[in-house]
């Protein structure tokens, strides 16, 4: 129990903790020392009751010697009588030498008894019992018993008085700590104030103010020191990336210059193998044609590979800007299939295309939408050796759905992520035999979302591929368009 | 009499290559090799046809085609434009500029020549085949 109570007490706030720390010292520190003294001072005050009982009995005994000496009887009891000038005085017996009571005094109410004994006074009531010496000699005992009322309102009065100054201290104790509690609390909840102020608005050029040079100064030194290093590592990282976005820049500028450049001496080579294969330059013999044919197909290779990573090298260096219209996505649909639909009868492929009805009109830019699809559909075809090829385009929440589903080999769920990063197929050995740049689907998955939708694979091995793209039909109604 | 064709082209390669083809098909050739000049030979030669390169030193092919265009007298001289893949844009800017066409660089030397016998379907010389 005093462990849970301690854990309790744990979770309680600084200010509470420190006003119940020193009310509760207060409070023991009282208890003690008010036991203390009223213990000290009941026991003397006994004592004094005691000796004054004792010499009033002495008193007495000494007047009696002579009703004793004379075998007065009456005079002993008239003297025991005059007790009753002390109403605490329960009774008196005066007893001879041989034990046998000579005279007596009892108070006219005594119940003899009294209140409960208390500290081992008997049955609530004081008793002496001098012995009467007369000429060196004893010649009696006298009994005196008193009670204790006096003692008892004394404890009474006391016990009074200690809960009253316990009471009107504690209720100073907690006034003054919770005033004094304020120049440990307040800096410790400043800097908690402060901390928290700086992770919800990220302002790391917050200072929390020191105002003592104690623990808690020293706490706040080492917090705002700390803030200064991280608005210092901040600074440099900053730095950093502003280095690297300007080398990236220059990178890309430069991979769009080279593609550039790269692409008009490309223009000579296929324009002229064109007209060498267009008999410009006189009738050309079957074999060398087959060669042009090969020249030809590695140019445009070639060419393909340059636009590509011209296309990406525009995407991230920000400079690839589309340029919507109003576009029909049935239209850029049917194109792609119409272009590529002898490469898929040259395969033996189906190609077949499920529009749902009412689309609606879209807005994009109908040449990069082209690509994407042609990308879609052109792999499809390429990786599928038996079966078909299907592209449907639903429309829910005002963004067409286009999906691209083979029945190819499939891609491994492992893959599904790797296949749209940067020169990745889903078999690297595939590349070679399936031609291919390695860029497209990255390209495509890039202006997917420059147009606010999303591309991903659904596939697994051994049961085909579907490509999956959302576009939003009118990107500008929607929020968000970059 | 053959028709004639202007082609503003800067790239030496690219002049040769165009000169084959258009030659080969009965064209009458003539040159510029830069913005200015090109202006200057459609306003002496009045060609039939102008083959605009866009990227051209000088002043480049958008004002070359804007001052032809400007005069009442070369007016409907139809304009094809060859643009450049790396710009993009540049298709949308040639037709604003006022050429009536554009073909894309690298351009297939069948599909320029198509393009040209949409403007000019007088052609007196068939492509020897």
């Amino acid at each position: 129990m005093g462990g849970s109570g301690l854990r309790a007490f744990r979770d309680v706030s600084i200010k509470r903790k420190l006003t119940l720390t020193t009310l509760l010292t207060c409070t023991v520190t009282l208890l003690l020392a008010g036991a203390t003294y009223v213990t000290y001072d009941l026991v003397t005050f006994r004592g004094d009751m005691e000796r004054d009982l004792r010499t009033m009995g002495e008193i007495i005994g000494a007047n009696s010697a002579a009703a004793l000496t004379f075998d007065d009887q009456r005079r002993a009891t008239e003297i025991l009588s005059s007790l009753n000038r002390n109403p605490s005085i329960l009774s008196a017996y005066l007893y001879k030498k041989d034990g046998a009571q000579f005279a007596k005094y009892e108070r006219s109410d005594s119940s003899a008894g009294g209140k409960a004994g208390l500290l081992g006074w008997g049955e609530g009531s004081l008793e002496v019992s001098p012995t009467i010496i007369f000429q060196g000699e004893t010649i009696a005992t006298l009994s005196i018993r008193s009670d204790l009322r006096s003692f008892y309102s004394r404890l009474v009065r006391y016990t009074t008085i200690g809960v009253f100054v316990m009471l009107v201290s504690l209720v100073i104790g907690f006034l003054l700590s919770s005033r004094l509690q304020r120049t440990i609390s307040e800096p410790i909840l400043h800097l908690a104030d402060t901390a928290r102020v700086i992770s919800e608005q990220k302002d790391f050029a917050v200072r929390a103010t020191k105002e003592s040079g104690d623990e808690v100064g020293l706490l706040i030194d080492g917090f705002n020191e700390m803030l200064t290093q991280i608005q210092k590592r901040d600074a440099a990282l900053i730095e950093k990336g502003k280095q690297l976005e300007i080398l990236n820049r220059h990178k890309s500028q430069f991979l769009a210059n080279m593609s550039h450049e790269l692409r008009t001496p490309m223009n000579a080579i296929l324009g002229y193998t064109e007209l060498i294969q267009d008999s410009i330059y006189g009738a050309v013999p079957q074999p060398i044609q087959d060669v042009l044919a090969r020249i030809d197909k590695s140019g445009r290779h070639l060419l393909g590979l340059i636009n590509d990573v011209l296309d990406l090298s525009k995407i991230e260096a920000g400079q690839l800007v589309l340029s919507p219209s109003d576009a029909s996505m049935q239209d850029i649909v049917y194109g792609v299939v119409s272009s590529l639909e002898s490469l898929a009868t040259e395969k033996g492929l189906g190609l077949t295309v499920a529009l749902a009805p009412d689309l609606p009109a879209g807005r994009f830019d109908e040449r990069r939408m082209t690509q994407v699809l042609l990308n879609l559909v052109g792999n499809a075809i390429k990786f599928t050796d038996a079966g078909e090829v299907r592209v449907t385009v639903t429309v829910s929440d005002g963004a067409f759905n286009v999906s691209v589903s083979d029945t190819g080999p499939g891609i491994s769920p492992a893959s599904h992520e790797k296949i749209f990063e940067e020169f990745q197929q889903g078999d690297t050995s595939s590349t070679r035999t399936k031609g291919g740049t390695g860029l497209g689907l990255t390209i495509a998955k890039r202006i997917v979302e420059m147009h606010a939708g999303r591309m991903w694979v659904e596939s697994s091995l051994g049961s085909g591929a579907t490509f999956f793209f959302t576009l939003p039909a009118r990107p500008d109604a929607a929020e968000g368009t970059p | 009499m053959s028709q004639r064709i202007l082609m503003i082209e800067d790239h030496e390669e690219n002049r040769r290559l165009l000169r084959d083809l258009l030659t080969s098909v009965g064209y009458q050739l003539i040159e510029a090799v830069n913005g200015e000049e090109g202006v200057t030979m459609a306003e002496t030669h009045r060609p039939d046809l102008i083959l605009m390169d866009i990227a051209l030193p000088g002043f480049d092919g958008y004002e070359a085609t804007r001052r032809i265009k400007a005069q009442p007298g070369l007016r409907h001289i139809p304009i094809i434009a060859v643009t450049s893949y790396a710009m993009s844009g540049d298709d949308v800017k040639a037709l604003k500029a006022g050429c009536n066409a554009y073909v894309t660089k690298p351009f297939s030397p069948r599909a320029l020549l198509s393009t040209i016998r949409e403007y000019l379907p007088r052609a007196d010389s068939e492509p020897p085949s």
